[in-house]
């Protein structure tokens, strides 16, 4: 018999659909705008520019969840788009968050993206991309969260689709993660800690302001919210993340984005549950080769 | 010289013609914002026969000013959207044309390039006029069924080159043809 007492709490799973779904379902019922696929804490089937280059700072800052110290991460990242389809990243890091207080260098990080559908008309497209990541860490093994953004050696990839529909861009990113650490294949820690991850992201992008546009100076506002999960293959744990974000952008080149990360809901021994990102990013176009004669 | 291009397209071979191109109308697909329209923009400005470029952002769409008696190449143009991340959905050339009899399949050597008219009536393209290009790669993708609809019985429009089909419209030349509607 059902007590009368109880509350119908919906589940952690409930919660980041409904959460997900709700500001999606107000973002079609938009009437203008256009939507962005620029996401802050993601990436997006599409690429950058053949002979781009873009340089970004990105700034991660947490209270560990142990110590309640305040942590942070610093991270710098060089982009080209080689050609239309193919486009690579690289990125260093330092970070205090394996050194506390000390701030160190901590990681390299190469990722490369390939194009290859791309279904376009005016103002609407489909794209599917397959990307490649790899990346070098001097951190020790240990938390349950794998992550390639300095905290872990390993390598990830996977699949990233993106539509866009005139007022609502939604992209979907399926990843794998291995992490490569040499206590992997070490007797007694093989049951120690997670290698193997499958990570997923959702993630949805408006533009607010202008609501038209007239020239490249005009500053751009774009609303993001992002759904950011990770489920360890090997060892159980997960944990979904909601990400809502804003970005700036300025003369059309260079963007600015600040956003929160919070965990919906999880079973992982994280390093934090919330972090804010900080990031700007310029676009140098046509930097990789000189004007045509 | 008229007299001479009169009879060649009595013969019914690929007629030269001149036209001096002003502008191009280009509509680009799959964008939405004013970074992307930026990137085609600047790509767009590294052209050589291009002279300035208008931009209405809301509808991704760009006036290309030709510098006078310069050699337009439009796979220039569709190459420069593609690079920046998009595609062309539609393209147009205009210009003051030299009388040009088109339709009717007719095959054109139009400032020594080869232009495939699909889709017209038989009519001369004199004075103040546009075309269009229709190729594939030139078309969003819900119009690029009907134009290989309507060429599927030309292979040059499959590879873009001429073909057998092209050889018995009377094209003397080989290369790169163009396919335009009005």
């Amino acid at each position: 018999m059902k007590n009368p007492n109880s509350k119908s709490v919906p589940t952690g799973r409930c919660r980041t659909l409904m959460a997900f779904l709700l500001p999606c379902a107000m973002l079609l019922l938009q009437k203008t705008g256009f939507a962005q696929e620029l996401y802050v804490f993601s990436e997006p089937a599409s690429n950058m520019p053949a002979r781009a280059l873009s340089l970004k700072y990105a700034g991660k800052f947490l209270l560990d969840a142990r110590s309640g110290k305040p942590e942070q991460r610093q991270k710098i990242y060089l982009s080209a788009g080689l050609n239309k389809k193919w486009m690579v990243r690289l990125g260093t890091t330092v970070s205090d968050m394996y050194s506390y207080p000390t701030t160190r260098w901590e990681s390299a990080n190469l990722y490369a993206k390939y194009r290859f559908f791309s279904r376009d008309e005016v103002h609407r497209h489909f794209r599917a991309a397959a990307f490649f990541e790899a990346s070098h860490s001097r951190n020790k093994l240990k938390y349950d969260e794998i992550s390639l953004e300095g905290d872990q050696s390993g390598v990830s990839t996977g699949l990233v689709l993106t539509q866009l529909l005139h007022k609502l861009a939604v992209s979907g990113t399926f990843a794998l993660t291995e992490v490569i650490n040499r206590k992997r294949w070490e007797e007694g820690h093989t049951d120690m800690h997670p290698f193997r991850s499958f990570q997923y992201s959702l993630s949805s992008g408006y533009l607010l302001f202008p609501r038209r546009y007239n020239s490249y100076s005009q500053t751009n506002l774009n609303i993001y919210l992002e759904v950011l999960g990770a489920r360890n293959l090997d060892r159980k744990g997960g944990f979904v993340d909601l990400a809502p974000a804003l970005q700036l952008i300025v003369n059309s080149n260079t963007k600015i984005n600040a956003g929160y990360r919070f965990q919906l809901t999880g079973n992982m021994y994280r390093m934090a549950e919330r972090s804010l990102l900080f990031s700007v990013e310029t676009t140098f176009l046509n930097a990789l080769k000189k004007r045509s004669p | 010289m008229r007299t001479f291009v009169m009879c060649l397209l009595a013969l019914g071979l690929a007629a030269p013609g001149y036209a001096q191109l002003s502008q191009a109308k280009l509509q680009a697909s799959g964008l939405t914002c004013a970074m992307c329209a930026r990137s085609v923009y600047k790509n767009l400005e590294t052209l050589p026969f291009v002279d300035s470029i208008g931009t209405d952002l809301e509808q991704s769409s760009f006036l290309i000013t030709i510098r006078r008696g310069a050699d337009v190449d439009a796979d220039q143009i569709r190459k420069k959207v593609e690079d920046a991340g998009f595609s062309v959905a539609d393209l147009r050339l205009e210009g003051d044309f030299e009388a040009i009899p088109v339709g009717g399949d007719r095959h054109v050597t139009l400032n020594g390039r080869i232009y495939h008219f699909l889709d017209v009536a038989e009519q001369s393209l004199g004075g103040k006029g546009s075309i269009r290009f229709v190729d594939r790669d030139f078309l969003a993708s819900k119009d690029q069924k009907k134009y290989a609809a309507m060429a599927s019985g030309h292979a040059c429009y499959k590879s873009g080159r001429t073909e057998e089909c092209c050889r018995q419209a009377g094209v003397k030349s080989e290369g790169r043809v163009y396919h335009v509607t009005l």
